[in-house]
């Protein structure tokens, strides 16, 4: 009976297509949805008797699961491919504002062409650093806060000063926050081996670093200690931390509503950031205000 | 300057890379703009739209820390307030959504940003001729 496979099949109307191949004497086919969840070919041809008689209906299946399923697979991954090529269309173009904007702002520090061309190259190179960290990473968007920091502190050249680091690994960064706080480490540590604890043989760098909860809500806390120097304050202009600071003081709260505190004490640089690890930024830090730190 | 069409005329910029955001505030100052903002979030955003009687235009960048901003576009439609996209993305995402906005795409150099803005804020009439709104 045709129906002991029909109910087997997502093909209601076989019956009628058996009646058009008798009437018409044509063949046809088509590709069936089975109720098992594959795909079959099924082709019905009019039968014909070694008298040259027509006798019925020949129908076939032909197993074709395996082939729809590389189709569909086959679909799926070029449209992911589609959504990631607009994605890097979009992050790249990001990053080439972000870069504009970092010349602008390293050219209106006021520093001579040399010392332009020092800064900018080394912000550069930070931010080819996040996004080597960014591809690198096994999830294709996290970043932990320790590799972000190696990778920072190791990137420039051998300094001296003895350095400290106290936290746990593994810390996730929102991968929103990844970029603009490697640019704020990035600033620290040339500025650091520039006038601070790296720079000479008796300076010490600790960074410490903690997860707290904050209203149920995962921040890291970050504290960048230099000691054992005597602290020149930079100028506020030319080169100086002027650039790092704000970065710290302004752009940190402004993006991802960190809280953060810069200061320059007598033995060197004292800096704390406070950044969310998930979530939308929270209202009340617009100020910058600092919380208990 | 070299425009002033924009002197006093209060500019809101909602853009969440500091950077980017710093760079224009500093540029519509040059050109004697008003900025309201920067604000990087379409919270802030709604809350500063909601709470400034008076804006002239709007830069609104299209992903804010990961967010779209059409909450805060389709509050700027319902208030009349002349807006300019700014975005990575490729335009046929806005396209279809707002199709009379345009979208100033990153990087822009200030004079397009310039440019768009004031199409934004002067449609031009039949004659051809721009009219300030």
């Amino acid at each position: 009976m045709i129906t002991d496979f029909t109910n087997r099949l997502d093909y209601d109307d076989l019956a009628g297509d058996a009646r058009k191949v008798l009437r018409d004497l044509a063949s046809t086919q088509r590709e069936v949805h089975g109720k098992d969840g594959g795909w079959y070919l099924t082709r019905l041809k009019p039968y014909r008797t070694v008298e040259d008689k027509i006798d019925g209906v020949v129908v076939t299946f032909v197993d074709i699961g395996e082939r729809r399923r590389a189709e569909d697979a086959l679909r799926e991954s070029e449209s992911r491919m589609r959504i990631m090529v607009g994605e890097l269309q979009h992050r790249t173009r990001n990053l080439m504002a972000v870069v504009m904007a970092m010349v602008d702002r390293t050219a209106a520090s006021g520093q001579t062409l040399a010392e332009f061309k020092e800064s900018l190259r080394g912000r550069l190179m930070a931010l080819a650093r996040v996004q080597g960290l960014l591809s690198r990473s096994p999830s294709g968007d996290g970043v932990t806060f320790d590799s972000l920091l190696g990778s920072e502190l190791s990137s420039q050249s051998e300094g001296g000063g003895t350095v400290t680091l106290d936290g746990p690994a593994g810390v996730m960064l929102r991968p929103v926050s990844v970029q603009a706080l490697a640019m704020a480490l990035h600033e620290l540590t040339t500025n650091a081996l520039k006038y601070g604890a790296l720079g000479g043989k008796n300076g010490r760098l600790t960074v410490w670093w903690r997860v707290q909860d904050e209203n149920g809500a995962p921040w890291i806390i970050v504290e960048w200690k230099e000691s054992g120097i005597e602290t020149v304050q930079p100028a506020p202009g030319p080169g100086g931390a002027g650039n790092g600071r704000r970065l710290i003081e302004d752009a940190l709260p402004y993006q991802f509503g960190a809280r953060t505190q810069f200061a320059i004490e007598p033995d060197g640089v004292h800096c704390t950031i406070a950044l969310p690890l998930s979530g939308a930024q929270t209202e009340e830090m617009q100020d910058g205000q600092l919380g208990a730190s | 300057m070299a425009s002033s069409a924009l002197r006093d005329r209060r500019i809101l910029i909602v853009e969440d890379e500091y950077l980017v955001a710093m760079s224009l505030a500093e540029a519509l100052r040059d050109a004697g703009s008003i900025v309201l903002g920067p604000v990087a979030s379409v919270d802030k955003a709604i809350k500063t739209i909601e709470a400034e009687p008076h804006i002239d235009g709007a830069v609104l960048d299209v992903n804010l820390g990961g967010m779209l901003a059409f909450p805060v576009a389709d509050l700027l439609i319902a208030r009349k307030i002349p807006f300019v996209f700014t975005s990575g993305y490729e335009d046929n995402l806005l396209r279809d959504r707002y199709s009379q906005v345009k979208n100033c795409a990153k990087p822009y150099l200030f004079a397009a940003m310039e440019e768009a803005l004031l199409e934004a804020m002067s449609p031009r009439d039949d004659s051809g001729a721009r009219k300030l709104v």
